[in-house]
């Protein structure tokens, strides 16, 4: 049976006369939706336009990966808004410093009135201190504190030299520790999520 | 009410720590279904459970996914 192919794939993979018509409603696409999307960011008037050209290039090369779960557009805008916020954070964090006693001690400024939740708070953080320090390799404890100073995954790994995805998955390691180890201590991920839950 | 979070950002590690799961995805593999899970209107599957999972977890995916809804909205509108 022949496998369906997406329109906009057929026409961006089509003679020179479909495929311009094809990028160009593309580009007016993605233009439209960068506006919409990010328009309130203080962004240069170029910005869109500019994001619009690099995600078409992204958006070809990657026309095998489109697997046809969503509208074409929808993937498209999806890669184009990826590449606009990836350029913006890195412009607005860049004077982000790190902390080195973001982690501090185990609280005395613990508004909680129930004594006993203030224990058990107190327990958890104190043994939480304790395996950031002695559970933890440097790279997480760095991934870690710049977190916890308001990076996200895309900046953390500007600032550590590596991959976004690299630097959530030190990110995600470090939690599986931190949780083992609260785990092996007494107390339970649910309990401490529902104590400390925002 | 007491504010559980101004023992930050220690607490809020506390709260990372306890809300991790196992089969959590990455940002990448969050972007590939990023728009299935947009336009998906509440249908379920385990990838966009994970989905769900990782924009939970993840600042950067959940402000993209933020972003990329308001771009389909306008496209949707105009069209």
């Amino acid at each position: 049976m022949a496998v369906e192919v997406d329109p906009w794939v057929a026409w961006l993979r089509g003679p020179a006369p479909v495929r311009d018509r094809a990028l160009g409603e593309l580009r007016s696409i993605l233009v439209r939706g960068l506006r919409a999307a990010i328009g309130g960011r203080g962004a240069d008037p170029h910005f869109c336009d500019d994001i619009a050209q690099d995600a078409l290039v992204r958006v070809l090369d990657s026309l095998d990966q489109f697997a046809g779960r969503s509208q074409f557009t929808t993937w498209a805008l999806s890669i184009a808004v990826r590449l606009a916020l990836t350029e913006l954070r890195r412009k607005t964090t860049a004077t982000v410093t790190l902390d080195p006693q973001i982690i501090q001690s185990p609280i005395a400024d613990d508004p909680t009135h129930d004594p006993t939740e203030r224990d058990y708070r107190g327990a958890v953080l104190s043994t939480l201190h304790q395996l950031v320090d002695e559970a933890l390799t440097e790279h997480q404890r760095t991934a870690i504190r710049w977190l916890l100073a308001g990076l996200a995954a895309e900046e953390i790994g500007q600032r550590m030299g590596i991959s976004r995805n690299a630097a959530y998955k030190l990110v995600f390691d470090a939690r599986v520790k931190l949780r083992d180890g609260l785990t092996r201590a007494g107390f339970a991920a649910g309990d401490v999520l529902q104590s400390f839950s925002s | 009410m007491s504010n559980k979070n101004s023992v930050k950002p220690l607490g809020r590690l506390a709260e990372l720590a306890a809300s991790v799961v196992p089969d959590e995805i990455d940002c990448d593999r969050c972007l590939a279904s990023m728009a299935e899970f947009l336009e998906s209107a509440g249908k379920t599957t385990d990838e966009l459970a994970r989905v769900h999972a990782h924009l939970t977890n993840c600042h950067c995916c959940r402000e993209e996914y933020q972003a990329l809804r308001a771009a389909k909205d306008a496209i949707d509108h105009a069209s």
